[in-house]
């Protein structure tokens, strides 16, 4: 389908333009979520540096990633909006997940489950409670039918919402995605490895 | 026919692939970055499978437009099918050839195969990015997802393809010429092609070549012909 040229042509644009760096020991995320590395990651930044998240690979960008948000407030997109090199002439502008305060639990899944529906089919297929930075949280798990290229992909993530005394709220939270054949689970505990190292930092005193 | 405008994104692809033109064409060539550390050549006596190559070919309209051609790409399989069977270096007795209703089932080995050869494509042959913890070398694999087409036919060695190539139309040529007039430059045609040579008992990538290039036909015998040369340049002997 035409479609399987539109991530080939997103990705030499990537290469184009993308700095992967070596992440190993201690590293911050937004300056507020803080964690510790046993073996060493990739990390992508993107070409403008405008994701409200860090990306970190182990194979590759086509093929798995571990994403982390750090200390995002109320009112902030957990996402930039979509490119949009291609849209139907009645399509609609997209929505991009927004972090609200007093979301359920159920609510804050769905963001996520609204981020990973602009690459493909998503399902929910696990939510429970989970400790996350230190916080209350869940842990997910998803599918996702990648649209590109029509490989299946399988999911994790992990979600807390943290009082703050300035915003009220703070988000936390993780996710890794690999392909279902092989990958993930060959992955997966090392992601799992930096997910449970996860802390918040403590808010610089304010000068 | 279903149609989707990806003018911004091919034309951003293509001045991708043209600032890299240079090494693209390099890499048709035999070298070390081709082979996973270790491997040199099949191992003797060893069975190769020939997966059916994942294909597709398009159609770009004056306006940039992008669209699938069913008949072309019916043909492309052929054509690039029968260049590779001649290929007596690469495929010989020991060489199994899957149909296309034993891909059914593979289906989702060979979009696998498509992500991973992306990966290598980017990270590795290009290098830009390179991926620090892999060191410059080829060492990527496809893990045990191999597993079932060993099970299948018993073959130490699967031979992967993945290949998109677009061809300008009639009135994107004259689109072409008259910016050309007008001193911009607009993009025709691309090919881009990916092959793995998979080692079925661990699903490592033990030797991998790709096309990244502004010409190419598969639409027809000979210049198929050419393309598979061009991408299995340097492939792996059995050893003796």
């Amino acid at each position: 389908m035409t479609r399987r040229l539109l991530p080939l042509a997103l990705a030499l644009l990537l290469a184009a333009c993308a700095n992967v760096s070596r992440m190993d020991g201690d590293q911050v995320v937004n300056e507020r979520l803080a964690v510790h590395l046993t073996e060493a990651w990739n990390k992508v930044s993107d070409p403008w540096e405008v994701d409200p998240y860090d990306t970190w690979t182990q194979e590759g960008i086509p093929l798995d990633h571990l994403r982390l948000w750090g200390g995002v407030r109320p009112g902030q997109p957990l996402m930039t909006k979509p490119a949009m090199f291609s849209r139907e002439p009645d399509a609609k502008e997209r929505r991009v997940p927004t972090f609200r305060a007093g979301l359920p639990p159920e609510k804050l899944v769905g963001l996520f489950e609204e981020l990973y529906a602009t690459a493909g089919t998503v399902a929910i297929t696990r939510v429970e409670p989970a400790m996350f930075a230190g916080q209350k949280g869940v842990r997910f798990e998803f599918t996702l039918a990648r649209r590109s290229d029509d490989l299946a992909m399988q999911g994790v993530g992990w979600v807390a919402v943290r009082p703050d005394p300035t915003w009220g709220e703070e988000l936390y939270a993780a996710t890794f995605v690999a392909p279902r054949l092989s990958f993930y689970e060959r992955l997966l505990p090392m992601a799992e490895a930096v997910v449970k190292t996860a802390r918040v930092r403590a808010t610089p005193p304010r000068s | 026919m279903h149609r989707i405008a990806f003018r911004a994104a091919f034309a951003a692809a293509l001045v991708a692939v043209s600032c890299l033109a240079v090494p693209a064409v390099a890499q048709t060539g035999a070298s070390s970055r081709n082979y996973a550390p270790g491997f040199s050549q099949r191992a003797a006596g060893s069975r190769m499978v020939v997966v059916q190559t994942d294909m597709e070919l398009f159609s770009q309209s004056a306006g940039g437009v992008l669209e699938p051609r069913a008949d072309w790409t019916e043909a492309a399989q052929k054509n690039f099918r029968d260049a590779l069977m001649a290929q007596k270096r690469v495929v010989g007795d020991n060489t199994i050839a899957l149909q296309e209703k034993d891909m059914d089932e593979l289906a989702q080995l060979n979009a696998l195969h498509g992500a991973v050869a992306e990966a290598v494509f980017i990270h590795h042959m290009l290098g830009a990015p390179a991926l620090p913890t892999k060191g410059r070398l080829l060492d990527w694999t496809l893990g045990d997802a191999v597993q079932p087409l060993r099970e299948r036919t018993g073959a130490d060695y699967a031979l992967f393809f993945w290949i998109r190539d677009s061809y300008a139309s009639a009135e994107r040529k004259v689109a072409i010429v008259a910016m050309a007039l007008l001193g911009v430059g607009l993009a025709g045609g691309a090919q881009t092609g990916y092959a793995s040579l998979v080692d079925l008992r661990t699903g490592r990538v033990v030797w991998f070549n790709n096309l990244a290039r502004g010409f190419g036909d598969l639409r027809e015998p000979e210049p198929a012909r050419e393309t598979v040369e061009a991408l299995l340049k340097s492939f792996p002997e059995v050893a003796r």
